[in-house]
């Protein structure tokens, strides 16, 4: 597994136009994490939904050089996947929303309780269903994540909690993710970032120091 | 059984308008906005049912089976324009009025030609007086029950479109992110048939067979013929309304299995 170099784009967007934005381009390799701000409209979310076909666009969108039109479309959102800020639920039952039963190991490491997963989603709290969400999402052994806010209204032990299971998840997984986030001071792993101002995305520089070793 | 028939005049009728009046009287009152769509649908039935008086009577003294294929087109036309007429939200463009007139033509239509050909064997089989009551009854309930349908799956994909949205955002195949709406779309059109089929005899006296006894026919041979109607409508309405949500349902997405909301109005 080790062989595959670990720079090896995963993600390629090319000329991606979708409504008012300008024509996107970037490459998002394996095992990385950027970040992506922008103010509040400025078409964040609806890139992310552009990128998983949800919504019509045009350009050249791959995931592992193999483009999303080659695949049918629920096959290309379970690789490329998207927690929208605000996550859905629909049944009555947080459990009846996973299609495997959830280790009491995992749900730890996220602070959760095992006893939440009877409850009616309804009951949860915005930072559990935040957390839930990412534990439904990841169940689908996702390549691409397009985190929407993930941890905006978490606290500090629980932002933590997060970032370590998805960067444990995108290294075990040769994963990637894009994390819209407005304040990503804690996002420390983050090896790239995003702007997307006025309709255009930008890749703002790198401070050397942030070179992983 | 004596053939004695009470007739209804002029009056009889007026009387019973007071009643609809009353109700429109109450609605305005009460802010329902119901007396303007209930005063349309009351002339309209005053008019359609005098005017096809004078049509059956005339159909009825013709033997040509061409008379049962040009009946049964422009009820089944005005069958589909009536499915799409009230409904809150609707397909744009003629796609509701299609699918809904081919899911009748496959279900009513089909149905009404295997139970005269097949069961009732009236000689010949397209004869008016069995023909062209039979199917109305079908089409009116498959109608019914299509139009509810309709509402609850279009209602239902416009109201929780964020909870599809996600359920696709999760990798669900396009029918499946659908299937709770669909599920719940399929229950509310069925329900006035199966509540009419269960509560006939304890709580009502189906229309139909009240009709024939208030005509003077025996009311075991009405109530065989009314069980025979209750199933033929069951099975008209569940495989009208199953073809027009499955329509639907396929044209809710494209291609890509996006949900189209676009295609609403």
């Amino acid at each position: 597994m080790n062989s595959t170099a670990p720079h090896a784009t995963l993600l390629e967007v090319q000329g991606l136009k979708v409504a008012h934005l300008q024509p996107v381009s970037f490459c998002l390799p394996a095992r990385t994490l950027a970040i992506l701000r922008g103010a509040s409209g400025s078409g964040k979310s609806l890139l992310c939904r552009a990128i998983i076909d949800l919504i019509p666009s045009t350009g050249r969108v791959s995931c592992d050089r193999q483009l999303r039109e080659a695949l049918p479309a629920h096959r290309w959102r379970q690789q490329v996947q998207y927690l929208p800020a605000e996550s859905q639920w629909w049944c009555d039952r947080v459990l009846d929303h996973f299609k495997q039963p959830l280790s009491g190991e995992l749900l730890a490491s996220l602070g959760l309780d095992q006893s939440l997963l009877a409850q009616d989603p309804l009951t949860l709290s915005s930072g559990q269903k935040q957390k839930l969400a990412l534990l439904r999402s990841l169940e689908n052994k996702p390549r691409v994540l397009l985190l929407d806010e993930l941890g905006a209204n978490l606290d500090a032990l629980s932002r933590q909690q997060v970032l370590a299971l998805v960067s444990h998840y995108l290294d075990r997984h040769q994963a990637c993710a894009l994390w819209i986030c407005h304040d990503d001071a804690w996002l420390e792993s983050a090896t790239s970032r995003f702007v997307l101002e006025n309709g255009i995305l930008t890749q703002l520089p790198t401070p050397p120091a942030d070179q992983p070793a | 059984m004596n053939q004695h028939i009470i007739p209804i005049d002029a009056g009889d009728l007026a009387l019973a308008a007071l009643l609809l009046l009353a109700l429109g009287v109450l609605s305005l009152m009460q802010r329902l906005a119901l007396e303007r769509p209930l005063a349309i649908a009351a002339i309209r039935s005053l008019l359609q049912l005098l005017a096809v008086g004078y049509i059956l009577q005339w159909l009825f003294d013709r033997g040509s089976p061409l008379y049962f294929v040009l009946a049964a087109l422009v009820m089944l036309l005005a069958a589909g324009r009536e499915v799409n007429a009230r409904q809150k939200r609707r397909f744009r463009g003629s796609f509701g009025f299609f699918a809904s007139t081919i899911s009748m033509l496959l279900s009513s239509v089909l149905l009404a030609i295997f139970a005269l050909v097949v069961i009732i064997e009236p000689q010949p089989w397209f004869s008016l007086q069995y023909s062209i009551p039979l199917l109305g009854m079908l089409l009116g309930n498959t109608l019914n029950g299509i139009s509810l349908g309709f509402d609850r799956l279009l209602q239902g994909a416009w109201t929780q479109r964020q909870l599809i949205e996600q359920r696709l955002m999760l990798g669900e195949t396009a029918a499946s992110a659908i299937s709770s709406i669909r599920t719940e779309a399929f229950r509310a059109a069925m329900i006035p048939t199966i509540n009419a089929m269960a509560a006939a005899g304890l709580v009502s006296l189906p229309g139909m067979m009240t009709g024939q006894i208030l005509g003077g026919t025996p009311p075991m041979e009405a109530v065989k013929y009314q069980i025979l109607i209750f199933w033929l409508i069951t099975a008209g309405t569940g495989t009208g309304v199953f073809c027009a949500i499955h329509l639907s349902c396929r044209r809710l997405f494209d291609t890509r299995e996006r949900l189209r909301l676009d295609r609403l109005r």
